[in-house]
């Protein structure tokens, strides 16, 4: 699970280069996570630049009292990515992207193409939330500490809530 | 992020903890084995991990950018651009987006707060006798006759010394009708139309001869200065001058000034007056004049109803004689009609017209009378004033900051549900 420790040599370095170091390793998350929510490549993209401008101009109200510099971000994030799934209103979607295939071998694709269309399926069939909970941790790779401080709730009943939705997806895969 | 009321942290069950236990090492890039029931967990861990899509590098790379240069408002987001060198209309938000500053509601706010305590602190500080006068001055007579329309442009607006006495001398030679608008009451009263009864003393048509003088004390080489200020405050209030003088002889100087004052504005003067210097003495008198004005103006009425009567009687005169005798009566009635209206407005101008002595003397000590407590009372009365404005203007700005943070809370509670309403398919 990827983390970026806040030691106190990094709470006290000048906002921009923290800023700079979150941005470094958060960019491919959050992008990720961004798309994991809306299945649109276009606005994930422009829910992801949203949100590092918004954390930009933010940088220096940010309080390490109220949870990790990541988590504070992915907020900034997830209000971003629900108002542009507000907007457009748009359901899970099948994956559909060849590229994602291309990389495997003749006779794994043919395997994982089953598994993971199996899999794509499963997700579409996920609500909303489930979906969401799948893109913190698997796609932005937040812990569950980090999850339930994002969804209003405690740590404990955010794993719940994972390891239902996960379990859900093994069993649909079989 | 926000949080709301948390669950109470209770610990996970050992058997929920284990698998996702399992999650997070996979994750971690960990290979796990173990129960048949764990590699199933550690499969579709992997499966959903290889779900993770991979960014643009072309758009990518235009982020990058964007965040090295501090995410500059003129720059177009990067997913813009990259849509727009692929050629992908962009919707109408988003390029309005591109355009708007981003401060422009704190900014407004700030200048219309600004704008509040200016207009505050104009409009308190603003206002002091001269207005008053001012407006005294402009205000317009009620009714007049025809023989008063001269009277009314004379008193209506600020006289030059020559147009004043014109107007003084036309007063005192002209002949005027009873009910002529031509004088004021106390405090400026507007007499009413031609046609008004007999009045009585103590009524709102009360006349009353003002008087008033004052000393001013200056220093000595600022006697002149302050002479041409009481000129200059008297006739921007229509006031005459009738007289001044100025005496200087060694080292003092003495300045004596004779002001015939419209009764309207005298309070004014004497207001203004007091401001521009050292004040020694100030009197007031006033004698009410109502009954020799009444009287007057109802001799003058009865000498003109004889007269009329003396006209009837000579148009239905019979004889040469008796029109003859008619004719001899209708010339005195005529003599006693002028007496009586230079006694009405010799009358009347002592209402009208109220006499201020201005007199300067020097005071080479004047300075040196002025303490550190006065210098202290000055400093307390700029501090009110600055203090009443601000007061004046936080009462102002307090309940629309209220109002501004109430719907800021209303509306950040609604978007805050909106956004989670999102996820509800």
């Amino acid at each position: 699970m990827h983390q970026v420790a806040e030691s106190t040599t990094e709470l006290e370095a000048p906002a921009a280069s923290a800023f700079e170091a979150l941005y470094r390793d958060c960019r491919d998350d959050l992008f990720a996570y961004a798309y994991g929510m809306l299945h649109d490549r276009t606005a994930a993209e422009e829910v992801t630049a949203t949100a590092f401008e918004r954390a930009y101009r933010k940088r220096n109200r940010f309080n390490p009292q109220r949870g990790s510099r990541r988590a504070w971000l992915f907020g900034i994030a997830r209000n971003a990515a629900l108002d542009e799934l507000r907007r457009t209103r748009r359901r899970a979607e099948l994956f559909t992207e060849p590229a994602d295939t291309a990389s495997a071998g003749v006779y794994e694709q043919a395997d994982l193409s089953v598994s993971r269309i199996a899999l794509r399926r499963a997700l579409a069939a996920l609500d909303a939330r489930e979906r969401e909970l799948i893109a913190l941790k698997f796609f932005a790779g937040l812990s569950n500490a980090e999850i339930g401080s994002l969804l209003g709730t405690s740590a404990s009943n955010a794993g719940t809530r994972l390891h239902r939705t996960i379990d859900k997806l093994r069993k649909e895969l079989g | 992020m926000r949080r709301r009321g948390r669950d109470a942290e209770a610990p996970l069950d050992p058997e929920i903890e284990r698998d996702l236990e399992i999650v997070d090492r996979v994750l971690a890039g960990e290979a796990v084995s173990g129960s048949e029931a764990e590699e199933s967990w550690a499969d579709v861990t992997t499966l959903i991990r290889a779900e993770r899509p991979a960014v643009d590098p072309e758009w990518a790379e235009a982020l990058d950018e964007w965040a090295r240069q501090g995410f500059p408002r003129s720059r177009r987001s990067p997913a813009n651009e990259v849509m727009r060198a692929r050629g992908i209309q962009l919707g109408w938000l988003s390029r309005l987006s591109d355009r708007l500053p981003r401060r422009a509601g704190p900014l407004a706010g700030a200048v219309a707060s600004l704008a509040i305590i200016a207009v505050v602190a104009v409009s308190t500080l603003g206002e002091g006798p001269g207005q008053e006068a001012q407006l005294d001055d402009q205000a317009p007579m009620a009714t007049t006759s025809d023989g008063g329309a001269a009277e009314q442009a004379a008193e209506v607006a600020p006289l030059g010394p020559g147009a004043a006495m014109n107007a003084l001398r036309r007063e005192s030679s002209e002949a005027l009708a009873p009910g002529d608008v031509d004088d004021v009451g106390i405090g400026g009263g507007i007499e009413g139309a031609a046609t008004q009864p007999r009045i009585a003393p103590g009524t709102a048509n009360r006349r009353v001869d003002r008087d008033a003088s004052i000393t001013i004390a200056a220093r000595p080489d600022e006697v002149r200065s302050t002479s041409d200020e009481v000129i200059s405050i008297a006739r921007s209030l229509g006031a005459i001058v009738a007289s001044s003088q100025v005496s200087e002889s060694g080292g003092s100087a003495t300045a004596q000034l004779d002001l015939q004052v419209p009764t309207r504005n005298l309070d004014a003067a004497i207001g203004r007056l007091t401001e521009i210097g050292e004040i020694d003495s100030l009197n007031e008198s006033s004698i009410d004049i109502t009954k020799p004005y009444v009287s007057a103006k109802d001799r003058l009425e009865d000498a003109r109803s004889a007269r009329d009567s003396l006209l009837e009687a000579l148009a239905k005169a019979t004889t040469d004689e008796e029109a003859e005798a008619i004719r001899a009566q209708i010339k005195d009635a005529r003599r006693e009609i002028s007496r009586a209206e230079a006694r009405f407005e010799n009358v009347a101008r002592q209402a009208r017209w109220s006499s201020l002595a201005v007199v300067i003397r020097s005071d080479a000590g004047i300075d040196e009378d002025r303490t550190l407590i006065d210098w202290l009372e000055d400093a307390a009365d700029v501090l009110q004033a600055v203090a009443g404005v601000l007061l004046i203007s936080a009462a102002i700005l307090l309940p629309i900051a209220l109002v501004v943070a109430i719907v800021w809370v209303a509306v950040s509670g609604l978007r805050r549900r909106r956004r989670e309403r999102a996820l509800d398919d």
